[in-house]
């Protein structure tokens, strides 16, 4: 359903280092050869289907950088919080969908402070804005890096989700530091002020994640 | 040699793809694995803390070599070389282990060169044994000229007197290095160092863009030894050379050797602070759900029939281990629960509380507003991290979340016995384990790589905290570590060096079958009792108590065992030959990402003596070290090698899959494996178990409490 991972490299090295295909009743020594091949966990799946079923909105992401792409569903709102579900248990946070947190994707984008940012582009301002991500480091440690951004509005934008045509102003948000750039577009719905589509960039190993909003049904 | 892993080389360079290769200034590798031009060295040092793998191969040799920067400005490297009949006169190939190390004196800088002093084959059999000084200075961004001075093998050509003889004449000769034979292989050769004639080499080295680099040199090494012998035909001094690197760490080399022979080589560099995910791809935590519809979850109401509070245990305990963890104490009063959980799946111990913190919060009625979680391995309660359900909440989305919570919490000692035991009722368990198993054995001359693969089920029952009954079966199905032909010619009790034994004269066999009790006797210290079969070659008794306090870097501890050597078919038999044996360790982590442990006691032969263990460690895991054991026994005893010593890798399993898990992957690496210096191998020492929950492990993988 969502995001698999590097599984075929992950089963060949698997296959490689034959201590890993295993079965066991405990957890001691986790990896089950079934685990580290099969994309998706039961679990998260059978949950993801449970609230997917029972009409959670969902958000249709895609990462182009690896080509990879499926939807999430929404679990929970907390504070205006969204975390938003995969079927194999990868998150993603959004608050009023700009993107503040990313979980089992390969990288960690520990958290965002935005602020500055989303007042700008929810209130279809243009501007300066500073922003802070913090990455989990391959060293499981916390790197926080700062970005100036520039938000500008480009207009007008028609959309078409599904069989509706959605009239949105798209913002944009450019951003820079000494060593990384990247590009932000929002796609507004004029009528319901709703985030409905993005561009978003989640960190230097994963890119640019794309988001569009499916209305629960 | 009780390896259990894989093939060292195999799978460190198959992991090319994902991975950010070491970048810094573009770098080409000897074709003896370290940084310079083909043959000969220059001044520069591998960005701090890489690990590189290369195979060198041309006219009858092969150079196989692991190069690690273990300091900013040292580097070592391990070798394996083959040289095809070298020994001809006996009818027998040479298969060289050596050792070599570099030391960057100073950095380059826009006026003056980088010096550095280097020792290669300082301890083997002395094949390639030659010192060096060496300068190396860029003229332009892309072109570095390098000149040096060189003894030993590094003067085979162009030997002028030793300018270091000016102060002593003892300079002026080099005793041959390998004059005791076989028998002193191992001994620093310190005696010869910087000894003999010396003799100048230089090079150029041209980076024609970010991939390509040639080179040029002059060596000062005539290849003599393999000349005299007809194996390499030399006829000129110049060696050219190309290497072209790949974007994921893994660059190609060739050169043209001693104007006569085509080398090729290969190297896979990388950095293990960058393993193939940052961070990771195990599942998210689960979000973190408003108070209120925790409040309202079925198992917070008043319930007909069953106790809310018999709801909840379970409930939590099935959260729990969703995230994989055991649940094995609960207790709660108005404000406050204690919980005591087992890390079964997470690397990092912070984790593992994190993980607990967002389902405790998840669970248990919102009144209450802290959260005690104990950590504990096999029932034993080991650190207590004491938090506030308010700061989980206010941190959730913080930039400086890891920072502030870690801040935030009090990290303690845990309490000597588990609260709330009998409410987890975790107690008695029972696990099984059935897996593949794979077992490498090194550097037989007659077989280079030894291995064996097989099935083995494992099992560990549990009927009280800190007692576990544990067993492994070990059935061979295919390798070749089963037909040593070398009988041992130890002069010492036969202790580890009839390894071949064990394994030809074996089957199906049992490889521990243990009671193990573990327990808090007093605050910071740990204690353990161990009975059975210990390992495959002893069984007997081993106890062992450690004080480890919370927070502390310094670690103390004593082991004594008795040991009575199995029979070699891995039954339950065994042989007469029997030994107290025991040490005192001293373990302490320095402010880097150093380990020093030293363990003082009497071997399983018997010899007293020490062992000097450093390791580096990376703040994942990630481990790379080096020990050696000096005893009483003498080097003539001892035999090939002279003493004990070797090097070892760690790396945790989820370094290479993404997925969270506490599996390590080690690999013991040891020229020879023999009788002195041997230690028993206990499964379950403590310190291990105990420093991975300690303080210190816990603040420094604080940054995946939130992940």
């Amino acid at each position: 359903m969502i995001l698999p991972h590097r599984a075929i490299r992950t089963s060949f090295i698997a296959s490689v280092l034959g201590v890993l295909a295993a079965c066991t009743n405990g957890e001691a020594e986790v990896l089950s050869f079934q685990a580290l091949t099969s994309r998706e966990a039961p679990s998260h799946k059978a949950h993801v289907t449970a609230l997917a079923r029972s009409g959670q909105p969902q958000l249709q992401v895609s990462i182009p950088k690896s080509n990879r792409g499926g939807l999430m569903v929404r679990v929970t709102q907390r504070n205006g919080l969204t975390t938003w579900l995969s079927a194999d248990g990868a998150s993603l946070q959004t608050r009023n969908g700009l993107l503040q947190a990313t979980r089992g994707l390969g990288a960690g984008l520990m958290a965002v402070d935005d602020a500055q940012s989303a007042r700008l582009i929810h209130a279809r301002e243009t501007g300066q804005a500073l922003r802070f991500h913090s990455f989990l480091s391959g060293n499981n440690t916390i790197q926080t890096r700062s970005y100036h951004c520039e938000i500008t509005d480009r207009g007008v934008r028609e959309l078409t989700i599904g069989d509706e045509t959605v009239t949105t102003r798209l913002m944009a948000e450019t951003c820079a530091n000494g060593e990384q750039r990247f590009l932000n577009l929002y796609w507004l719905d004029d009528a319901t002020h709703q985030l409905v589509q993005s561009r978003q960039w989640s960190g230097p190993y994963l890119g640019n994640l794309t988001t569009r909003l499916r209305r629960a049904t | 040699m009780r390896a259990s892993a894989c093939l060292l080389f195999g799978c460190l360079s198959m992991l090319g793809g994902p991975l950010v290769a070491t970048r810094g200034p573009a770098q080409t590798l000897t074709t003896y694995g370290s940084p310079g031009l083909i043959d000969m060295p220059t001044a520069e040092v591998f960005p701090d803390g890489t690990l590189a793998l290369t195979t060198a191969n041309f006219e009858n040799t092969s150079r196989n070599t692991l190069a690690f920067q273990f300091l900013p400005s040292v580097y070592g490297t391990f070798r394996y070389s083959f040289l095809r009949d070298f020994d001809s006169g006996v009818g027998l190939s040479r298969y060289d282990r050596s050792f070599d190390i570099h030391f960057q004196l100073r950095e380059e800088t826009a006026r003056g060169p980088a010096i550095a002093l280097g020792l290669r084959d300082f301890g083997g059999t002395g094949i390639y044994a030659s010192e060096y000084l060496v300068a190396t200075k860029h003229l332009a961004p892309s072109v570095s000229v390098t000149g040096g001075i060189g003894w030993g093998r590094l003067a085979g050509r162009g030997g002028q007197r030793n300018p270091i003889s000016v102060f002593d004449g003892r300079f002026d000769t080099r005793p041959d290095s390998n004059a005791g034979g076989i028998a002193t292989t191992g001994q620093l050769d310190f005696g010869n160092w910087f000894r003999g004639d010396a003799a100048f080499f230089g090079g150029v080295k041209w980076d024609v863009n970010s991939r390509l680099t040639l080179t040029a040199e002059y060596s000062s090494d005539d290849y003599a030894p393999e000349a005299q012998r007809g194996l390499i035909d030399v006829r000129s001094p110049i060696n050219l050379g190309a290497t072209y690197r790949f974007d994921n760490g893994v660059s190609l080399g060739g050169s043209y050797l001693n104007g006569s022979t085509l080398a090729l080589q290969l190297s896979y560099a990388f950095d293990p602070r960058k393993p193939k995910a940052p961070g990771g791809q195990g599942a998210a935590a689960p979000a973190l759900l408003p108070k209120e519809q925790v409040a309202l979850a079925s198992w917070n109401l008043p319930g007909e029939g069953t106790s809310p509070d018999s709801k909840v245990t379970a409930e939590l305990r099935r959260n729990l281990k969703g995230q994989g963890l055991r649940l094995i104490g609960f207790s709660q009063n108005k404000h406050r629960t204690d919980v005591t959980v087992e890390n079964l799946r997470y690397g990092a111990g912070a984790q593992a509380v994190g993980r607990t913190a967002r389902v405790l919060a998840n669970t248990l009625h919102p009144e209450i507003e802290t959260f005690v979680i104990t950590l504990a391995e096999d029932g034993v309660p080991i650190t207590t991290i004491t938090s506030q359900r308010d700061d989980l909440y206010a941190l959730e989305t913080d930039v400086d979340g890891a920072w502030r919570s870690l801040a935030r919490s009090q990290i303690t000692d845990a309490a000597l016995s588990i609260s709330g035991q009998d409410q987890a009722a975790a107690f008695p368990a029972f696990t099984y384990r059935f897996a593949p198993y794979t077992q490498l054995s090194f550097f037989d001359p007659n077989e280079p790589l030894r291995y064996e693969l097989g099935a083995q089920l494992e099992a560990d029952f549990q009927p009280a905290p800190g007692l576990t009954f544990s067993g492994q079966l070990r059935q061979p199905v295919i390798g070749n570590l089963d037909n040593d032909t070398r009988p041992s010619n130890s002069v010492l009790p036969r202790v580890r060096s009839d390894w071949g034994r064990y394994a030809a004269d074996s089957d199906l066999r049992l490889s521990h079958l243990t009671a193990d009790y573990q327990w808090r006797p007093h605050e910071d210290v740990f204690a353990r009792v161990t009975g059975g079969y210990l390992e495959q070659m002893f069984g007997g008794l081993s106890a062992e108590v450690l004080w480890f306090p919370v927070g502390s870097s310094l670690a103390l501890g004593a082991e004594l065992n008795y040991a009575k050597q199995r029979d070699f078919d891995g039954k339950l038999g065994f042989q007469d030959y029997d030994v107290m044996t025991g040490h005192a360790s001293v373990y302490y982590k320095t402010r880097g990402d150093y380990h020093v442990q030293v363990d003082m006691g009497r071997y399983l032969a018997g010899d007293w003596g020490t062992t000097l263990t450093v390791d580096r460690e990376f703040n994942n895991g990630f481990k790379v070290g080096a020990f050696a054991t000096m005893t009483d026994v003498s080097s003539a005893e001892f035999g090939e090698g002279s003493f004990d010593k070797g090097i070892r890798i760690e790396v945790p399993v989820s370094w290479f899959t993404g997925k969270p898990s506490r599996k390590k992957v080690t690999q013991v690496i040891r020229p020879v494996l023999r009788d002195g210096g041997a230690r028993l191998n206990v499964r379950n020492r403590l310190y291990e178990t105990v420093r991975d929950n300690r303080g210190r492990e816990l603040a420094a993988g604080w940054g995946r409490y939130a992940r």
